[in-house]
């Protein structure tokens, strides 16, 4: 009697230790379901990345341009450490939660980022300064040009064709006599005239190269300058050897300083070069962010993509996993109670031939 | 599309700030101090009556010598620096030309320019309020007193090379033209200067019976010396001459200049306008001498008075704008502007004036002598 006992215990302690392997499986097939949720935290982080660099992109990767001040400079500068700390959180927060090599490529483009506008924030103050000077110096040119050497050659040029046309002169006092068209009294007005002219010119290209974006333009007003200038020196030369009494003793110290801001050390084109590398150097560095920020965001979808497919797949493997424990289960369950049955019939046949 | 805040600017609960950009140095400087003069006379006369629904009127300027691109910039810091609320008193075509479009850009009202160029009466510059009449009308008088008290045919023209000039010199073309003539000689000089010998020489040859000339008033007077030594026409000039100062510049020499004015005389307090004006004149600066210039500055002060008032204590410039463009007519002292949604124009009244031998203006109907 008592060895049946013992079969039984032993029969129905394998029928308890299946199910309760099968009850196993089927817990840790769904206990994948919490990879979702995980992957469902990836997800969110991976948008706030994508947010987050546009708005340091936005906020930093502008041109430096006339309408910054040293506060919106600064201001820029707050935004950008705001950004670079939230990025750098996110970034953490997505380390080592699979995806190694598609969040290590995010991490690459993020820190490229951060570089490029690290760059372009440390050349700001710089440029910045160099835009104001040049915009002050336009502002100077334009009213020294305007106000004092124009009025000079305009007043003088007026007077020498009055006195030619009249004979009249204030400062000649008597012209009685004098040959009012004479060669000289032509050359005179020719070199007003053509001083008058080319001053425009000179100015005109001063002016714009202050303003203008393109190197090559910049080699064209330079040109203009250099070509005017030679032909107002030689205007000059003759008006300072035979000016006569109409010329304002003004117009040739005026004049020759308009040359200078074009030509002498440190002149205008000088400072504008100097000016158009540190631009051209931001713009090529403003170009180079808008690659790395298409690639990021490129990635950061991949990454969803990743995460979706992840999703997805855990799903279908516990659904699986769900029904491969409910048929274990049951296979297990058939046979406990087979084995039960054979247990109880073998008992059943002794206990009768006893 | 202006924000709230772009509205609201320059008003506090207290106070609303004025901005003005005109010529208070060189050789037009004369018209910039005393519009400046006129419009401070007024907001001081109404602060000391306690302001505008409780609101003080203060008004903050800049130098622009009489030059466009500086006009631009003063503008640019009146709105964006000192956050005015308004514009008001831009002397000139030029300056008014740049300043009034970055005005109407910004939404910012842009109020009574001393200039009567065609080009401000465009109604799609929607926040600019024109308080008198303008060039083509004072030239359309002057031709039509030429053409019919003195029968001149032979009309010839000294202009400013800008857009002042340019906008005078096509008045004078249109007036003309509708009476089957045409100018027998133009001659122009460089704004900002006073060499006007080549364009006398052009116009002396052309001997024309009369002379309109649409230029400042160093310029206009050296010109008008200069013709004289040669021959005697009639000459005849706008009123943005500054014609106190043509007067002084000339002394005895103005006797027999006609000058059309877009404001009554100055010197008649029978005038109730011109009786307040001396009034507020007199209160904010005892040595002032009343001009035309001036006067036309207070009516402007006036005017943006009544815009205040109208919009009521809720200030705002859209309020403003409409305030005044809806108003009807707006009565100052017994001077009406009319403004509606295709008019900004205030006034279309013209006084033909001649200076006397003692240098003072006097009203007339028709050419005199002639």
């Amino acid at each position: 009697m008592r060895r049946p006992l013992i079969v039984t215990a032993v029969v129905a302690l394998v029928v308890v230790i299946a199910s309760s392997a099968a009850g196993w499986r089927v817990l840790g097939g769904l206990a994948d379901h919490s990879d979702v949720s995980d992957d469902s935290a990836i997800l969110g982080t991976a948008l706030a990345l994508s947010q987050h660099s546009n708005a340091l992109a936005s906020v930093a990767l502008v041109r430096t341009n006339l309408t910054m001040n040293r506060d919106s400079v600064l201001a820029i500068r707050s935004s950008i450490a705001g950004e670079k700390a939230e990025l750098a959180a996110l970034l953490e927060a997505l380390a080592d939660r699979g995806y190694g090599a598609r969040v290590s490529r995010i991490e690459g483009h993020v820190n490229s980022l951060i570089s490029i506008v690290d760059q372009v924030d440390s050349g700001r103050p710089a440029l910045l300064r160099s835009l104001a000077d040049g915009e002050l110096k336009r502002r100077e040119l334009s009213h020294s040009t305007t106000r004092e050497l124009v009025p000079v050659v305009v007043k003088s040029e007026d007077d020498q064709y009055y006195y030619m046309m009249t004979g009249r002169s204030e400062a000649r006092g008597s012209t009685e006599g004098a040959d009012t068209l004479s060669r000289e009294e032509f050359l005179r007005f020719k070199h007003l005239s053509g001083l008058l002219r080319d001053l425009g010119i000179a100015h005109s290209s001063l002016v714009a190269a202050v303003r203008v974006q393109d190197p090559t333009l910049l080699t064209t007003l330079e040109e203009a300058f250099d070509s005017a200038a030679q032909r107002m020196r030689g205007s000059l030369e003759h008006l300072a050897a035979n000016g006569g009494p109409e010329l304002d003793p003004q117009v040739i110290p005026r004049a020759y300083r308009l040359i200078d801001a074009g030509t002498g050390a440190g002149n205008y084109f000088e400072e504008v070069k100097a000016r158009l590398s540190m631009a051209l150097r931001e713009q090529q560095l403003l170009a180079s962010s808008d690659q790395h920020l298409a690639a990021l965001e490129a990635e950061i979808a991949g990454l969803v993509e990743d995460v979706n497919r992840s999703i997805v797949s855990s799903a279908e493997q516990s659904e699986q996993a769900a029904a491969d424990g409910q048929t274990t289960v049951l296979v297990v369950g058939i046979i406990g109670v087979v084995l039960i049955l054979v247990v109880a019939g073998y008992l059943g046949s002794r206990n009768r031939q006893e | 599309m202006m924000t709230l805040d772009e509205q609201h600017a320059g008003i506090t609960d207290d106070s609303v700030l004025f901005g003005q950009s005109a010529a208070f140095t060189g050789p037009s400087d004369e018209l910039g101090l005393q519009m400046r003069l006129g419009v401070q006379a007024a907001f001081h006369e109404q602060n000391q009556a306690g302001g505008v629904h409780g609101r003080q009127l203060e008004l903050t300027t800049l130098d622009d010598f009489y030059e466009p691109d500086a006009a631009y910039l003063n503008t640019q810091r009146l709105i964006n620096r000192d956050g005015v609320f308004a514009l008001i008193g831009e002397v000139g075509t030029p300056t008014s030309r740049s300043a009034s479009r970055l005005a109407s850009f910004l939404g910012v009202p842009f109020v009574a320019p001393f200039t009567g160029a065609e080009l401000l009466r465009d109604v799609s510059l929607d926040t600019v309020m024109n308080l008198r009449a303008s060039y083509y009308q004072e030239i359309e008088e002057m031709v039509e007193r030429l053409t019919q008290d003195a029968g001149v045919s032979r009309v010839a023209v000294l202009y400013q090379n800008d857009s002042y000039g340019q906008t005078g010199l096509d008045g004078v073309r249109l007036a003309l033209e509708r009476r089957g003539l045409s100018p027998v000689a133009s001659g122009l000089y460089q704004r900002n200067t006073s060499a006007v010998k080549t364009a006398v020489v052009d116009i002396v040859e052309a001997e024309p019976e009369a002379v309109i000339m649409i230029g400042a008033y160093a310029p206009v007077a050296k010109a008008i010396r200069l013709i004289r030594a040669d021959i005697e026409p009639l000459f005849m000039a706008v009123s943005f001459v500054g014609s106190n100062a043509l007067a002084r510049e000339l002394g005895s020499e103005a006797a027999g200049i006609y000058v059309t004015q877009v404001v009554p005389l100055p010197d008649n307090t029978s005038v109730p306008i011109v009786s307040a004006y001396h009034r507020a004149l007199t209160a904010f600066d005892g040595n002032a001498d009343p001009g035309f210039v001036s006067l036309e500055g207070y009516i402007a002060g006036r005017l943006a008075i009544a815009g205040l008032d109208l919009c009521g204590p809720d200030l705002s410039r859209q309020c403003f704008l409409d305030a005044i463009r809806s108003a009807g007519s707006i009565d100052i002292e017994g001077m009406t502007l009319q403004f509606g949604p295709s008019d900004n124009q205030g006034s279309d009244a013209v006084f033909l004036t001649v200076i006397g031998s003692d240098g003072s203006y006097r009203l007339v109907d028709r050419l005199e002598g002639v």
